[in-house]
């Protein structure tokens, strides 16, 4: 499948509304195709991170002025011939706009959340502790992966991130055995992913990094039950 | 330069305290072993749960029939560790060290009592159980499982072996995992059961089961034995897998 194709499906992909089979073979390309699979895992991270912002309902009002608005103004707009000529882009650019405050810092706040969510994904080296001069030893969710690997991160970051307000707090011994323990889960994922990157279609491999990722989720719930 | 002479006084003060010094070492050989650092018993039904946390040491659980109490025994060997142990208000015993250092637990239990350990460092040893278990190890240590008749099992530790020796009933649940340790299971031989075990990088032996596979590769073997039923699920990544069988 183009890569193009591919792109422009993915929000249906993370929408879940397309057909199991064209979903089979996006499944199939992210797997091969590593730009498109980063294009995914930036799209899933921009929809979690916009999932976890609060919700705000408009007040009734506003519904009301824009009707009047939009009542007020359309017999103002030239019904000519050559309005239904012209391409969608000229309609929209001709078109007059009003953007209240509400609307303006919300797209600006949309923007910078685009920018720093396509910043999260590209770092390589981000810390899972949040602190650029951590040991690598904490280092998995900056790496590129595939997309069935989404979910799993997404579940051991969020463990994490609790788990990383506590541990300033623990003993050094502690705090090193738990450093110690992902990273090596952290290497033997690198290491298997890497071969499912030279044999895609071993399905071992993936099978054992699906293991990997419980083995390390259930660590992480088991040092939260610890507390 | 030589030393100035002692005088008598001081010899007799010296004297003293060499016999006072023997004494004492005498009487503490001679005293009886210490008690131990923290006892309690509990008054519990036949399926109660006993949930414990430990941060280093070893933990040993034995069920015994007819009996109808837990009863810990921990010793304290380093650190400013203690011991706390209550009763939920769902009956649950929890047991928790708290605090740096090491504590050994020795715990009899109803053979029937549902087992929930967890410790950051140290090895376990649980035998005789007929109660749901799910036993973990953070890091460093080592799980035996034996003569169990459980009909769930979850062992799971970063680095150590997990062995089991007990019945697989039939709709009985068991994951042996362990990170960089060897993980050997060893059923009856009439065993009926699924089997996925997955080995990285040590390599499998599955002994005699007359396994029907449904995938065999050097890392990962799906098979039924018999007629299904159990689950067993077998995993390590750097050590080995056995699989034993036993009359």
């Amino acid at each position: 499948m183009d890569c193009r194709i591919i792109v422009e499906s993915l929000s249906s992909y993370l929408d879940g509304s397309l057909f199991d089979h064209e979903i089979s073979s996006i499944d199939n390309h992210l797997v091969n195709c590593h730009e498109c699979s980063a294009v995914h895992s930036d799209l899933a991270q921009i929809r979690m991170a916009a999932r976890s912002l609060p919700q705000y309902e408009p007040p009734s009002h506003i519904w009301y002025q824009i009707r009047e608005r939009v009542a007020r103004e359309t017999p103002s707009i030239p019904e000519s011939a050559e309005a239904g000529k012209q391409s969608w882009w000229r309609r929209i650019m001709s078109a007059r706009y009003t953007v209240t405050l509400p609307q303006m810092v919300g797209a600006g706040a949309m923007t910078l959340l685009v920018a720093f969510g396509t910043g999260i994904v590209s770092r390589q080296n981000l810390r899972r502790d949040g602190s650029e001069s951590a040991p690598p030893s904490i280092d998995t969710l900056g790496m590129a992966a595939f997309a069935f690997e989404q979910p799993f991160r997404e579940e051991i970051n969020r463990k994490l991130s609790s788990i990383n307000l506590q541990k300033a707090s623990w003993d050094p011994q502690i705090r090193e055995g738990f450093d110690r323990r992902l990273l090596r889960i952290d290497d033997s994922l690198k290491s298997c992913r890497q071969n499912v990157l030279n044999h895609p279609g071993d399905s071992d491999s993936r099978q054992l990094m699906i293991s990997l990722y419980e083995e390390e989720s259930q660590f992480l719930e088991d040092v939260e039950r610890m507390k | 330069m030589s030393r100035p002479p002692q005088s008598g006084a001081n010899l007799r003060r010296g004297s003293l305290a060499a016999v006072l010094a023997v004494a004492g070492l005498a009487a503490v050989a001679a005293a009886p072993p210490s008690a131990q650092d923290f006892w309690q018993s509990f008054k519990v039904s036949p399926s109660s749960t006993l949930d414990l946390k430990n941060r280093d040491g070893t933990i040993r659980v034995k069920g015994r029939r007819k009996i109808n109490s837990i009863v810990i025994s921990a010793k304290i060997t380093s650190g400013d560790a203690r011991v706390v142990a209550e009763r939920a208000p769902d009956g649950t015993i929890q047991v928790d060290a708290k605090g740096p250092g090491t504590v050994n637990f020795d715990i009899e239990v109803p053979e029937s009592t549902n087992l929930k350990l967890l410790s950051f460092r140290g090895s376990m040893h649980i035998s005789h159980s007929s109660g749901a278990i799910k036993a973990s190890i953070l890091t460093d240590g080592s799980i035996e499982l034996i003569d169990l008749q459980s009909p769930s099992v979850e062992a799971h530790s970063a680095n150590g072996n997990v062995v089991f020796k007990g019945a697989v009933l039939p709709t009985g649940r068991y994951a042996l995992k362990t990170f960089s340790g060897s993980v050997e299971a060893t059923l009856p031989a009439s065993s009926d059961f699924k089997l996925v075990a997955k080995s990285v990088q040590g390599g499998m032996d599955l002994g005699k089961f007359p396994l029907n596979f449904g995938k065999r590769t050097n890392q990962v073997v799906e098979g039924i034995c018999g007629a299904g039923g159990a689950s067993v699920s077998l995993w390590t990544q750097e050590g080995v897998i056995r699989l034993r069988s036993e009359p």
